[in-house]
């Protein structure tokens, strides 16, 4: 079973179509580039799929259920949602609000109700992995850019989704920190995880993307395996 | 690059029970009057309204509601208020109208124990008409004004600069926060996935991080007005040339000030 | 026609307010699915054209007046159930405001003017439009004929059965005292000529002015309102003030006291129907489209501004409610 299906979905802003007739669907442990112009509706699809906004025609299908607004009003359901299905925003700012690296980390895991010490090792690990170890205590709002963007991605990873979406991964990091990036993304989906990312670099889609969804300026969509 | 174990293994989760309508209340209260400045920022219906021609009759139109004594004069005025609705939206006549008719409840709940003083009804019935003629004119034209251009007619009162220029900047802030603070809650609400012992500390990071955004967010528009040659002195806007619309909208005042005379037998 | 409060008995009332409800809902419904949103706030001119043209009242000898309706004029525009709800509204707006046609009555009033003059109006229309396709907007004043006629018809029976079932024990009527023998001639010599011809003259003009100025309109696929329809409309809210030269009152609208006064019987009735004197009394805000403290014809140029607006901007607030219609499939702009 795909573990995500768009049937001709069609989503529209004030009565301007965003979205039109976009039909793919993804595999578990597979990776989707959304690829297209500025504005083309890349955005709008990732906040689709992460079930804050849903089809006016045609139906989004997430393991087997439809998300639908009454679907999200169950908030056990959501919540579950939520958790597999996890956002990194273009700017990492929106994403961080607690007092320090350390809580922001904590902060998903500390809601899933796991053990202190469990939510203690996910949080060390993520540090480690990502090398904010000597940042963790420090408000997020001092960090640099690429370090924002790092915490961002760590404060997501400590919940564990099983659906990575982000929207332009690559903006805010350098040319190091994009490297590791890439090569961090080819970990997840090595390990089974299914990513959906928005990206302009050519290099990303070559050597990540199982499928290249282009959303065209006129928000029609084609499917193109990599 | 090596993975930890628990990140490799799919995760099982159970949320329990926990409510979190807090997030989505505000989130929607935000979006609300996110959406109503949005939309005050670029559709206008006329765009030929001399703003100050428009600011200064308003006040004269207020004047004449509130001095008003029979109810006559007040139809007259609705009937104006009623045909200049008919050219809104339908969205942003309900908005309008759902506050018009709060004030015009709220005025008349304050008045109800008069009706037991025996002040007469004459006055009790007029006072929440009056309001709701205010409060939909009023509407009609912040409707008919966006903002930017009402902080420019503010002028024509002479009011100084400084408050003016806050004005403009405070409004303009107004937006992006908004939006800023409409994703900030969408982002936690996403991570907002199982019960949260501390909402009030989450609520409170976003709008502590918001504040620091705003702060930024004045001083790097100061910086940036500094290399575009600011002084601090804000220079005078061009005065208006009155065109016919300036003539419309006298010719429809000096109607209603006739009406006025009349009706009110002065 | 339209029928005061206390003229029919509560159950007359209540049977055809009964019989009203499933037929708005069915109007609700199909409003909803077959009108686009954009359209909507075209129902509510449409609204506000039936309510200017009940205005125009026209005197006929013998003291009593009438008027057209337009439910034809809507059903050839919009479709018969769109009709249907906008005239029910414009009499909502009449009954609440201005005191023309009772609350209880309501149910009655849209019986005969809101589903009788339509539908039959409509059927006729397209009957008609089969067999002389070239002339439509005649096709369209005969039904509007026909329309007017039968509900006419409707109300006068309605009028009729009250003396039949409705009296004190002195045999004096309750409610509207005269029998069907009465009731149908005197509306029906009104309506077969005058009222008629007032409705098909009404009708016509409107139909082939909006077919000469706003072509799209009439064919179905417009969806604004344009200049010339706006200008229409303030030619007839100008006009309104030419309703007042009927000097008359229309035959069932008459106040109690008038009513005692009328001599259909024979002689003068003489006395007032216990039911009316006793009966549910509403205060309209503006009873019979007068203003105090103000010259009547602008009192009435006043409330056919105030129930036009009122009858677009309802329309366009139930318009807001309803989701926005985007096409997918046209070519995007840019």
């Amino acid at each position: 079973m795909s573990i995500l299906v768009f049937r001709d979905v069609c989503y529209a802003y004030e009565g301007e179509p965003v979205l039109r007739h976009v039909d793919f669907q993804a595999e578990k442990g597979q990776a989707v580039a959304l690829c297209g112009p500025n504005g083309a509706g890349k955005s709008t699809l990732l906040r689709m799929v992460n079930g804050l906004i849903y089809p006016d025609i045609g139906s989004y299908t997430f393991e087997g259920t439809e998300i639908t607004a009454a679907r999200m009003r169950d908030h056990r359901y959501s919540k579950w949602f939520h958790q597999r299905v996890g956002l990194i925003w273009q700017n990492p700012d929106i994403q961080l609000f607690c007092g320090s690296v350390e809580d922001e980390l904590a902060f998903g895991p500390r809601q899933m109700g796991l053990s202190e010490d469990e939510v203690k090792r996910r949080v060390d690990d993520a540090l480690v992995l990502l090398g904010l170890e000597r940042l963790r205590r420090r408000a997020p709002y001092t960090l640099s850019g690429g370090e924002k963007k790092k915490t961002a991605i760590a404060s997501v990873l400590t919940m564990n989704p099983a659906v990575w979406t982000l929207d332009e991964p690559m903006s805010f990091l350098d040319a190091e920190a994009q490297e590791w990036l890439l090569d961090f993304l080819k970990s997840l989906k090595e390990a089974g995880k299914t990513l959906i990312f928005s990206t302009h670099e050519s290099r990303m889609v070559r050597e990540l993307a199982d499928l290249r969804l282009d959303i065209r300026a006129d928000h029609g969509a084609e499917v193109h395996a990599v | 690059m090596r993975l930890s174990e628990w990140m490799i293994r799919e995760e099982e989760y159970q949320p329990g029970r926990d409510r979190d309508y807090f997030i989505s209340r505000s989130f929607l209260r935000v979006l609300a009057v996110l959406i109503s400045f949005r939309h005050q920022a670029h559709k206008r219906i006329l765009d030929k309204v001399p703003p100050r021609t428009v600011l200064i009759l308003f006040v004269l139109w207020l004047f004449l509601t509130v001095s008003a004594h029979t109810l006559a004069f007040l139809l007259c005025q609705l009937a104006g208020v009623l045909a200049l609705l008919c050219f809104l939206d339908g969205r942003v006549i309900r908005h309008l109208l759902g506050a018009a008719i709060a004030a015009m409840l709220f005025s008349f709940f304050l008045l109800f124990p008069a009706l037991f003083l025996g002040t007469g009804n004459r006055t009790l019935l007029m006072i929440p008409f009056k309001t709701f003629l205010t409060v939909s004119s009023l509407g009609i034209v912040t409707e008919l004004l966006p903002w930017h251009q009402m902080t420019a007619a503010l002028r024509a009162f002479r009011l100084p600069q400084e408050v003016i220029f806050l004005l403009d900047t405070a409004l303009r802030c107004i937006v992006l926060l908004g939006e800023r603070a409409g994703e900030m809650l969408t982002a936690l609400k996403l991570r907002s996935v199982g019960h949260n012992t501390h909402k009030s500390r989450a609520a409170g990071g976003v709008l502590g991080s918001l504040f620091l955004y705003s702060r930024d967010m004045s001083e790097e528009m100061y910086q940036a007005m500094v290399c575009r040659c600011f002084t601090g002195e804000y220079p005078a806007a061009p005065s208006q040339r009155a065109g016919w619309m300036d003539a419309v909208l006298w010719a429809v005042f000096l109607v209603y000030l006739f009406l006025f005379l009349r009706m009110e037998g002065i | 026609m339209h029928i005061p409060e206390n003229y029919l008995s509560p159950s007359t009332c209540a049977v055809l307010g009964a019989a009203m409800v499933p037929v708005w809902l069915m109007a609700v419904h199909k409003v909803r699915r077959e009108i686009p949103r954009e359209k909507m706030p075209l129902l509510g001119i449409g609204a506000a054209f039936s309510f200017l043209g009940m205005m125009f009242n026209i005197p006929l000898p013998g003291g009593t007046t009438g008027h057209a309706v337009g439910g034809t004029l809507l059903a050839v525009l919009f479709g018969p159930w769109s009709a249907c709800l906008t005239v029910s509204i414009a009499l909502l707006i009449q009954a609440l405001f201005f005191g023309d046609g009772g609350i209880l009555a309501f149910g009655a009033n849209c019986f005969n003017m809101a589903l009788v003059m339509p539908f039959s109006g409509w059927a006729v229309y397209r009957g008609l439009i089969r067999v002389m396709p070239a002339h439509p907007t005649a096709a369209a004043g005969i039904g509007a004929y026909v329309g007017i006629n039968l509900a006419a018809l409707c109300a006068a029976v309605e009028f009729g059965i009250q003396p039949m079932l409705f009296t004190d024990a002195a045999g004096q009527a309750l409610y509207c005292p005269y029998p069907l023998q009465i009731s149908i001639p005197a509306m029906m010599v009104g309506h077969l000529t005058l009222f008629g011809l007032a409705e098909i003259v009404f009708t016509m003009a409107v139909l082939s002015y909006l077919h000469k100025t706003a072509p799209a309109l009439t064919d179905g696929t417009g969806i604004k309102g344009s200049r010339p329809v706006y200008a229409l409309l303030a030619l007839l809210i100008a006009g309104t003030p030419l309703g007042l030269l009927a000097a008359g009152t229309a035959w069932g609208e008459w106040d109690p006291e008038e009513l005692a006064g009328q001599d259909f019987l024979g002689n003068a009735l003489g006395y007032t129907p216990a039911g009316m004197e006793q009966g549910f009394s509403f205060e309209a805000l503006f009873p019979d489209y007068a203003v105090a403290g103000m010259p009547e014809s602008f009192g009435y140029i006043l409330s056919a501004v105030i129930g036009t607006a009122l009858l677009v901007i309802l329309f366009k607030i139930f318009a807001s409610f309803l989701p926005r219609s985007a096409d997918y499939d046209a070519q995007a702009h840019g």
